[in-house]
């Protein structure tokens, strides 16, 4: 357990006045607020200290003790109940005592707080200057699950284990990379009485295949011979739920693109809808002509 | 109405703690919507964590009405602006 420097962490220094606590507190409190800061954990982590430095300094006699014992900290009550048998009893032995007594069951405070403070008795948690804090849900759970592309296709359940706790999750068809899925209450303690946090599972979507994906639509691009791209003609392409065969248009253009409704990906939670196939055409222009081949295109060209 | 998708004033603020006062303020302020029924005030539950996010807000950091609001407001944008910038990233990767 470390020794905790509330005055740094307020950014003050011994001789900062009530004034001065109250301020630096509400101008690190309206920078730091969770609700102000979501998904940053570091902030929460901040505020949290933020709150407990606000708690020891600006009580005035949690303030004293604090800067009385400062890193002997660990020795405070020692030292006050031997002030109080010498001055009731005279000297007499030396006595043993429990030093972190009977500590409060408030998780928003460092151990170093409820060493100091928690078992001490010198305040009431309910009284004086107490400033009540809210309550916050717990912390929440992150964790991820790597799926293919061709997994998505169709909505499929797994059970995952957190920590002891096994979730049998079903996972909608068309989810997305990235997305993230909150399962309500699976997550840490809350504060204060607040209620527990969510776990949150995200989806990482490892691209299997030949298609670039944007949402439920997906991209190709296929080649075609040039004989194909001028006169017309029926290629195959692929799709990712099988082969089709597709009527090219004569005099089709490089870079021409066409859509193959419905063969994209399931949209996420919407039933039998599904994103479309959009297929980039190149085309491929013959190599080693022969001299056959050139002499055809010469005059070819020459009717332009 | 559905009945599992509004909640009633009174008893969200029974289990909430958070002061019947308040969520009549955030009406007034427009910054709730109410449903009336049965002589009877609801709210959306898709309000709740926006209501309990004010509710510190208001507590915590001494926000009035007039800053909760603008608060959210500025939220939403950074909300949105963060989907925004996801999507422009998904489009990216179609050219890489």
């Amino acid at each position: 357990m470390e020794f905790i420097d509330y005055y740094k962490v307020l950014g003050l220094d011994k001789s900062a006045t009530a004034a001065d606590i109250k301020k630096a507190y509400r101008k690190l409190a309206r920078k730091l607020h969770p609700d102000l800061n979501p998904n940053d954990k570091t902030a929460q982590q901040k505020f949290q200290q933020i709150n407990e430095a606000n708690e020891v300094l600006s009580d005035p006699e949690k303030r004293k003790k604090y800067d009385q014992y400062g890193k002997d900290w660990q020795h405070a009550d020692a030292f006050e109940k031997a002030k109080q048998q010498q001055s009731s009893q005279g000297f007499g032995g030396q006595r043993t005592y429990s030093g972190s007594g009977q500590g409060f069951d408030e998780s928003e405070f460092s151990d170093f707080f409820e060493s100091m403070f928690g078992g001490s008795g010198g305040f009431s948690r309910s009284g004086g200057n107490r400033r009540q804090t809210s309550q916050f849900k717990g912390q929440d759970l992150a964790a991820t699950l790597r799926l293919n592309l061709t997994d998505i296709l169709e909505s499929q359940k797994q059970t995952i284990s957190i920590g002891e706790k096994k979730i049998r999750l079903t996972i909608p068809a068309g989810v997305e990379d990235g997305q993230t899925i909150k399962i309500k209450g699976y997550g840490g303690e809350g504060m204060n009485g607040g209620p527990k946090g969510d776990l949150l599972i995200t989806f990482e979507i490892f691209n299997n295949t030949r298609f670039k994906r944007l949402e439920s639509d997906i991209y190709s691009t296929e080649e075609i011979s040039l004989y194909t791209a001028l006169l017309g003609g029926e290629i195959t392409v692929e799709t990712l739920t099988g082969k089709v065969k597709l009527n090219v248009k004569p005099e089709t253009q490089n870079d021409t693109k066409v859509k193959l409704n419905g063969k994209g990906l399931p949209k996420y939670k919407k039933e039998n809808q599904f994103g479309d196939l959009y297929i980039t055409y190149k085309i491929m222009l013959p190599k080693n002509l022969s001299e056959k081949e050139k002499e055809l295109f010469t005059e070819l060209s020459k009717l332009r | 109405m559905a009945r599992e998708k509004y909640i009633s004033v009174i008893h969200f603020c029974n289990q909430t703690h958070i002061e019947v006062s308040f969520v009549e303020n955030l009406h007034e302020y427009g910054l709730v919507t109410f449903e009336e029924k049965e002589n009877d005030v609801f709210i959306d539950e898709k309000d709740i964590s926006e209501i309990e996010r004010m509710f510190r807000l208001h507590k915590d950091l001494s926000i009035n009405f007039e800053g909760l609001d603008v608060i959210n407001q500025m939220l939403n944008r950074i909300q949105k602006m963060e989907n925004e910038i996801n999507l422009f990233k998904k489009r990216l990767k179609l050219y890489e």
